[in-house]
């Protein structure tokens, strides 16, 4: 309200009104620019780290630039466009991307990554994040995403000896690059027969039974399900969270995911609302086959990054479930979706990042065995992560389930909800089993923590908020209830 | 003052308070890397008091109980949700009372066998079973179906580890198959108590008490609750989990289960399914009647037929809960009085059971009914005891397993005579099992007697038996003492009927 006031009476500027809409990114650009000559000229030896708390404190403005700028509004010729719902998807965006900076602050060496074009690349691909879920045409929409994308096929990588990350690296970015194709060709088809990429002319439109446009947006959604890796466009998943260092495997498993799913929320619930009947089909499609693939995927995999892709798909497909209805229950039911996994993943990720077997990163999921008599604490956490993951109350897992099948049910989609619950015991199996060979089992090499200070704040606060969700519930069900779309 | 104390919620967390007290407790380690005496001494005592405080508590609430009152009592309310509808809600009556102070009882009993047998992670034992404990009381005194599935589930949690850690030797396959069975079983009631807050816009239980369902929902959401109450009961055919599990878990972890967890199918049941979905109960009375009266036969027959002394008495809590559940779908005083009389009462032996074999089992680390016998010589006093639970659990008069029994055949006869003929021929059977158990156990000659060094029970575990042979004789002569708290709720169920 205050920074209201200032903007309304100060800065009366002609187009000064767009800039501030789009500040958090403005800066996030800026700074990295000039982050990069700072660093080429003065860091020299630090250069990762000091790149990386640098990356911190910009980000850190940037989530209160985001936080305390007006929140609604339309900028730059239609093109940008400000909301509460795209407010609160840059800010957990922002968040998240502290928690990867804070990740990689000191693993990066240890991961082979730490080259400070780690935390430029970071820093950019943030800054396409923020601009996609703020797009207000398919122009803004389309640059957007490759701004988000291509610095992370970057990322992938950087690990340049290593030929699982390269293999990776080429396959995130050719299916990538396809699913870009096909979005783009969507695009075209859509301003074929509308005649406009504005999304508000589109969505002015009526859409009803219009084939070509109705094809488009299938092509969309199709290269959307791609990044977001939702069945039956989820098979880069497994191999490049495979392939990439834990800490960019956690920044390709939130970040992306999250936009988009900030920008698809966008779509569907604004801009093609003529035909939710065609496009609910099609999300539960989607919906049904992710937590198809993802908990029976699951079961059969031994290397621990591939089951959480795979577990990640199943989640992709129970947060799926929040937007077959596109009510508002299932939008507030995905945002909380959305906070209760990123902080789990937050988790089970820095545990994963703290352990080393023989001096290397953990990678099957046998080498957790007799992680309980070795480190007590650490395997509580990953128990009460996985038993969260599956969806056991008073754990915040539940909580989100529960909240993105009371969409469903409300809506009236029964049988959804039912097959949802059914898989989501088969993915329970999984996770069973991780707590399995960690406490049930011993073995004869010690597992080696090295875990800092950052990573330990990461884990007992994602432990905090698991455990204590039922707690938080009333305050968060204060703030997002105020959120519409 | 004490009147406005939230006194029930104090119940429920006393126990997790207590499991927070041992984590505080530090595990000091001698040179030779093992944990110090006197700090799994600490842990002991205060997981012990803990439950003995806890009980005593339930003793007090059962005495501040009032009887005729028709409303629920203890009632706390707090918003959760107020969006969602859900409200943390609890109190008692006359259903849950008896429940929460077998469970307070019970706890005790399961600290102090465990006592010796739990040589490692003790530490971690104590605060799962004080938190398992935490997680049942609340679920007998939630109000809210939202908190109640909650509890519901997580009793899960530190079932799953207690079985998997401390288990037997095939202890992995039982706590998986125990934990994806129930899971399964109550996701489905997840699905129905969803709908039912989307019909009725609150998840409070008293609120919801006053709409009526149609006949249609009423069918599918009976369905939906039965999956998860017919699974924990467990129901024939979907027992199956249960000898396993029972076979694999530690002794503590088999009384709880056979005492408690088994009867939160039943308490289930009485408290939703019978007067949310009056209707749908009396569609479905048939059914469960078949599936119980195949229940109590098969199961005898296959307790009959085991080797292994602990499923023998798996088997036997798979029959004694089909008297449960016929006692339940009679729809008639006495036959629910007869099942939470049969529930208390089976709470009781079938525990006090599972703490006899693990009595033998310390000793001689069979379960093998074939290598045991002859304990009248060596164990006099256990024999004794023994007895008294084989009797109670064959249902003999003056034990409180005859007052349920008979209760539940007056009332299925006034229903079905041929479901009390059934059962009551059973009956027959549950003697001969039992008694076969008992003769082989006690009075017949074992394989390799001689390698065990047998002593009889010393006085910590007389100390346990005894109050179990007390409440089993007691509750079979003054049976109202239990049945006084079941009029009023009893009688409102069935006004729902009328």
């Amino acid at each position: 309200m205050f920074t209201q006031n200032i903007i309304n009476n100060y800065l009366q500027i002609p187009g000064i009104d767009g800039m501030l809409l789009a500040m958090p990114e403005i800066f996030i650009f800026c700074s990295t620019l000039v982050l990069m000559i700072l660093d080429i000229f003065f860091f020299k030896e630090k250069s990762f780290k000091n790149t990386n708390k640098f990356g911190i404190f910009i980000i850190v403005i940037a989530f209160f630039l985001a936080l305390l700028l007006p929140s609604t509004g339309v900028a730059f010729n239609g093109l940008y466009f400000v909301s509460e719902l795209s407010t609160f998807f840059k800010l957990i965006i922002l968040f998240l991307i502290i928690f990867v900076f804070l990740l990689s602050h000191n693993k990066a060496d240890f991961e082979g990554i730490k080259f400070s074009e780690f935390n430029y690349l970071l820093l950019l691909s943030t800054c396409g994040m923020l601009i996609l879920v703020s797009s207000n045409s398919f122009l803004t929409f389309f640059l957007a995403l490759e701004l988000q994308a291509l610095p992370i096929y970057v990322m992938c990588a950087l690990k340049k000896n290593d030929i699982k990350s390269a293999e990776a690296s080429l396959k995130y970015f050719l299916l990538g690059a396809l699913s870009s194709g096909f979005i783009l060709f969507g695009i075209s088809l859509i301003y074929g027969f509308v005649g406009s990429i504005s999304f508000e002319q589109v969505s002015n439109i009526s859409l009803k039974d219009n084939m070509g446009i109705n094809f488009g947006l299938i092509l969309i959604l199709a290269g959307m399900a791609f990044k977001i890796s939702s069945a039956p466009f989820h098979m880069w998943a497994p191999d490049v969270y495979e392939g990439t260092p834990s800490t960019i495997t956690f920044f390709i498993a939130t970040a992306p995911k999250i936009s988009i799913l900030g920008i698809l929320i966008y779509l569907i619930y604004r801009v093609f609302s003529g035909i939710h009947g065609n496009l609910s089909d099609l999300i539960i499609v989607l919906s049904l086959s992710s937590m198809l693939v993802g908990s029976i995927g699951a079961i059969v995999q031994k290397n621990l990054k591939r089951l959480i892709a795979y577990s990640s798909i199943a989640h992709m497909g129970f947060i799926l479930v929040g937007m077959v209805a596109f009510s508002e229950k299932g939008l507030h039911a995905i945002m909380y979706y959305l906070i209760i996994y990123l902080f789990l993943l937050t988790g089970v990720f820095a545990i994963i990042l703290s352990l080393q077997k023989d001096d290397k990163p953990i990678e099957l999921i046998s080498d957790l065995k007799g992680l309980y008599n070795d480190h007590p604490f650490i395997s509580i956490c990953l128990l009460i992560f996985m038993f969260s993951l599956a969806g056991i109350p008073p754990l915040s897992g539940f909580f989100g389930k529960w909240l993105v099948f009371f969409s469903a049910i409300d809506s009236g989609f029964y049988i959804l909800a039912i097959l949802g619950v059914l898989f989501s015991v088969i993915s329970a199996f999984y996770y069973l089993k991780i707590i399995r060979v960690m406490f049930f089992e011993n073995s004869d090499t010690p597992l080696i923590l090295d875990g800092n200070r950052e990573i330990r704040f990461l884990i007992n606060l994602s432990l905090f908020v698991s455990v204590l969700f039922f707690a938080l519930f009333p305050i968060f069900d204060y703030l997002i209830l105020n959120i519409r779309i | 003052m004490i009147e406005n104390w939230p006194i029930l919620s104090i119940l429920i967390f006393l126990p997790i308070f207590g499991a927070f007290l041992i984590l505080l407790i530090p595990n000091k380690i001698n040179q030779e890397g093992e944990i110090l005496k006197n700090s799994i001494n600490n842990i002991k005592l205060v997981s012990l008091w803990t439950s003995i405080m806890t009980f005593l508590m339930t003793l007090l609430l059962s005495l501040k109980f009032n009887y005729t009152e028709k409303q629920y009592q203890f009632l706390e309310f707090y918003e959760w949700v107020p969006s969602l509808g859900i409200v943390y809600r609890v109190g008692l009556d006359g259903l849950s009372l008896p429940f929460i102070v077998l469970t307070a009882f019970l706890v005790p009993i399961c600290i102090l066998c465990s006592w010796n047998t739990i040589q490692h992670k003790i530490k971690e034992f104590m605060i799962s079973f004080l938190i398992l404990e935490a997680f049942i009381i609340g679920m007998f005194s939630a109000l809210d179906i939202v908190v109640f599935y909650v509890f519901f589930e997580a009793v899960l949690i530190p079932m799953f580890l207690i079985i998997g850690i401390w288990g037997g030797v095939e202890r992995i396959y039982a706590s998986f198959k125990f934990f994806l069975y129930t899971l399964l079983g109550s996701v489905l009631m997840l699905v129905a108590i969803i709908y039912i807050i989307g019909k009725t816009g609150t998840s409070d239980l008293i609120q919801v008490l006053d709409y009526d369902f149609s006949k249609t929902e009423q069918l599918l959401l009976f369905l939906g609750f039965f999956f998860s109450f017919a699974v924990k009961v467990p129901m024939w055919p979907f027992h199956t989990w249960l000898p396993d599990a029972h076979v694999q878990a530690p002794t503590a972890g088999s009384i709880i289960l056979a005492g408690i967890l088994l009867k939160m199918g039943g308490y289930g049941f009485l408290r939703f399914s019978l007067p949310l979905f009056p209707d749908a109960s009396l569609f479905y009375q048939p059914y469960i009647f078949f599936l119980s009266c195949v229940a109590i036969v098969y199961t005898s027959f296959v307790a009959f037929a085991q080797q292994d002394i602990k499923k023998l008495i798996a088997y036997s809590s798979v029959a004694h809960m089909g008297f449960v559940t016929i006692g339940i779908f009679c729809l008639n005083t006495q036959g629910l009085d007869g099942a939470v009389f049969q529930m208390v009462s089976h709470g009781i032996i079938s525990g006090a059971l599972f703490l006899a074999i693990g009595v033998i089992y310390e000793r001689t680390h069979t379960r093998d009914i074939n290598k045991l016998g002859d304990f009248a010589t060596t164990m006099p006093k256990y024999s004794v005891f023994l007895m008294f639970f084989t009797l109670g659990s064959v249902g003999l008069p003056g034990t409180s397993g005859f007052i349920g029994e008979v209760l539940v055949l007056i009332g299925s006869w006034k229903v079905n005579p041929l479901v009390a003929i059934i059962s009551g021929f059973s009956l027959i059977l549950g003697a001969i099992y039992m008694l076969r158990f008992y003769r082989k156990i006690s009075f017949g000659i074992s394989e390799n007697q001689d390698k065990y060094e047998i002593h009889d029970v010393n006085i910590r575990e007389f100390m346990i038996l005894t109050p179990l042979v007390i409440f089993t004789i007691l509750f079979g002569i003054f049976p109202n003492i239990v049945l006084n708290f079941l009029k009023v709720p009893h009688f409102l169920i069935l006004e729902t009927f009328k």
